[in-house]
């Protein structure tokens, strides 16, 4: 904890719960008690790309599963797409390319899944400000039991996507550099088969809570941390949402096109990274509006802002109305990233039900390879948005160089922006802050489902804790959310 | 769908981040635990505990987490873990009291659970190894543990041994060396986990 500036004081929330890993919030006051800015800090560890140096190429796809425990497979894909580009791979056999997708379908629907029933549906059906012992899963369980056994059952289903096509339920080895290494058994195909009806009745339903929660808080949707901003991410070559590959497409805050199809490729003759100094993460803009006016969102809403339209007829329903909600302009309303999120959820489990239907997926011609290049760059719409992973590769087939843009950092901007504004809403003025008023701001952070997750997991991490010091540094009040159990085997 | 399956046996699930050394220290005992077979022990591995795991507990007399411990006791501590609706809760990792608590109000499983914390020390690092301190408190932690599956699955009997919080200092047991941690392995093809799915 520190001032600042002897005019003004600092809020810290630290660490964030319900978020992954490590996470701060500062929240810097006037005397007056007005929000001058806040910031999220992330703990965000470098230490990777060192790793991954003098690594085999093919094992990168396996190895950069370390990264993160919440997305291994996106890492496993966007690294094997750029392992594809250094083994000549430039066109996968239909079946390998299949698999993939299938394994990425199964991932997004379980990611998103997760993340909306049993993290934020507390808030969208108790109210942000709910006392705390009643804003949880287990309330929701208590009062939606129903609910919260789709989300596991529908979660379990997605992980039974990924066990299937990458071997196993983590750290999968089924994407390889220039295809896969397995198929999909007539066996393994007919178990999903099996739920796949129940899947998308559930799916579907999941995007109606999110939905009549959405349109029946409109008042407060409306005002909570809606903000304009530029929308990037992949897109397939006719505009249709495509999570696995295609080209960049960036629109302004009106919906006008930026860039369009742009191969990925070349990403760093569109994008530049801006370092602050107070921040281990990088902000990353588009070069041609500028530090200041280029900064961009991505994830589901930039998603569904940004196709022209989805490939699957139940979620292009949901999308066209997510559209016209905002007629057809980019939604720029931070929680209805909670609507687009569970939109993918459906496109996601129709494409499933789509892919188990293909006999591609039992086909034997499983990998291909072309001429040698030093150079790879894989992109991939991942759960939180777009992932990029670049690599060089020596004649020794050792890893020389290695950068990883991920979802979260591409929305840096964006996080900051919506804590920001919520915190001039909700906590600005006020002498103490609340448990309730410190949850807006975790709500803001939560509805883009950061990933933190370079940070470990062990036993004994810091509770929540929200101090308020006056100008002059002096604590006035310490607020915790949650009191973490005691390490095991010590005594509280 | 939601019926349980008939309970039977152990399952001990180790989890962590083996690529951030110490943290590594669940998924190391779940590897070497697997490699001894004990039987109606299942044995899972992972980043950290998720949701469905509440549903795999319905098929176990007994549960064990195994997760590394960054300020307890040396060179492991014991716990039973009892539901707690209030606890925290991560965005995609769950504490273990928080699957206790989905499991017996989802699934109406009744597995009696405990925490296994290994005392960590390194884990601010990307690198597959764990420090020397914690490969030593792995060690005593695995004996201690193989020791108690056996006897109790031997006997066919209720956990005898941690009925409250009990901190190790020092498991003295003649085995051998358990060799340095290495990749994460899923490992759960036991005899217990095939009985779950009859």
């Amino acid at each position: 904890m520190s001032v600042e500036n002897p005019k003004t004081r600092i809020v810290e929330i630290e660490p964030l719960t319900r978020v992954e890993g490590h996470g701060k919030v500062t929240v810097h006051l006037d005397h007056d008690h007005n929000v001058v800015e806040a910031r999220l800090h992330i703990v965000e560890f470098r230490g990777f790309e060192r790793f991954i140096r003098g690594r085999l190429l093919w094992e990168v796809p396996v190895i950069v599963q370390r990264l993160c425990g919440i997305c291994p497979v996106s890492h496993h894909l966007a690294a094997a797409k750029a392992m594809d580009a250094i083994v000549g791979a430039d066109v996968l056999p239909p079946t390998a390319e299949k698999m993939r997708r299938l394994m990425h379908y199964g991932q997004i629907m379980q990611s998103h899944v997760l993340h909306f029933f049993h993290l934020s549906s507390p808030d969208l059906l108790f109210g942000f400000g709910a006392p705390v012992k009643k804003r949880n899963v287990f309330s929701v369980i208590k009062e939606f039991p129903e609910l919260a056994r789709q989300g596991v059952m529908l979660r379990k289903y997605g992980q039974e996507v990924i066990e299937y096509t990458a071997g196993k339920k983590i750290h999968g080895t089924g994407a390889i550099p220039g295809g896969i290494n397995k198929n999909l058994s007539i066996r393994e195909r007919d178990a999903l088969l099996g739920n796949i009806e129940r899947m998308i009745r559930w799916a579907g339903g999941a995007v109606g809570v999110a939905k009549d929660y959405t349109l029946s808080h409109l008042p407060q949707v409306e005002q909570f941390a809606n903000f304009k901003s530029n929308h990037l991410s992949l897109v397939r070559d006719d505009g249709a949402l495509d999570l696995y590959h295609g080209n960049l497409r960036a629109i302004d805050a009106s919906g006008n096109i930026i860039f369009d199809q742009v191969d990925y490729t070349r990403f760093n003759d569109y994008l530049m990274e801006e370092v602050r100094p107070w921040s281990y993460m990088k902000f990353p803009f588009i070069k041609s509006r500028g530090n200041l006016d280029g900064w961009y969102r991505v994830g589901p809403l930039s998603r569904l802002n940004n196709v022209s339209y989805i490939d699957t007829p139940l979620a292009e329903k949901e999308y066209r109305t997510f559209r016209e909600f905002s007629r057809r302009k980019p939604n720029h309303m931070t929680l209805a990233y909670h609507w687009a999120r569970m939109i993918e959820v459906l496109h996601c489990v129709e494409k499933i039900h789509e892919l188990l239907l293909d006999t591609d997926l039992q086909g034997t011609d499983l990998r291909v390879t072309g001429a040698r290049r030093e150079e790879g760059i894989g992109v991939i719409e991942a759960p939180r948005g777009s992932l990029f992973h670049h690599y060089k590769v020596d004649e020794h087939d050792q890893v020389t160089y290695c950068n990883l843009i991920v979802s979260t950092t591409h929305n840096n901007s964006g996080l900051n922006r919506a804590v920001t504004d919520v915190a001039r809403k909700y906590v600005g003025g006020k002498k103490r802050i609340t448990e309730g008023l410190l949850n807006h701001v975790e709500v803001a952070v939560r509805a883009y489902d950061p990933c933190l997750s370079c940070a470990t997991h062990a036993l004994g991490q810091m509770p929540l804790v929200v101090e308020l010091f006056d100008a002059q540094g002096h604590l006035l009040h310490t607020n915790s959310q949650y009191v973490d159990r005691p390490a095991a085997g010590l005594k509280p | 769908m939601w019926s349980s399956a008939p309970r039977v046996g152990t399952l001990v699930i180790g989890y962590g981040n083996p690529g951030r050394q110490d943290d590594g220290l669940g998924p190391a005992c779940a590897l070497h635990l697997a490699a001894l077979g004990l039987p109606d022990v299942c044995v899972e591995s992972n980043y950290q505990l998720v949701v469905e795991d509440a549903l795999q507990l319905t098929g176990f007399d007994r549960v064990v987490f195994v997760d590394a411990s960054m300020n307890g006791q040396a060179p492991f501590s014991i716990v039973p873990v009892s539901p707690d609706e209030h606890g925290p809760l991560g965005s995609h990792g769950l504490s273990p009291e928080a699957v206790v608590t989905l499991a017996r109000t989802l699934f109406h499983a009744t597995a009696d659970a405990y925490l296994l914390g290994i005392r960590g020390y390194a884990f601010d690092t990307f690198a597959e190894i764990l420090s020397p301190g914690a490969k030593n408190n792995l060690d005593q932690a695995l004996r201690y543990l193989e020791n108690w599956l056996r006897s109790d699955t031997a006997a066919g009997a209720r956990p005898h041994v941690p009925q409250n919080s009990i901190s190790v200092t020092h498991y003295q047991c003649d085995f051998s060396s358990i060799p340095g941690s290495g990749s994460v392995a899923n490992a759960c093809t036991c005899a217990a986990r095939n009985k779950t799915k009859q």
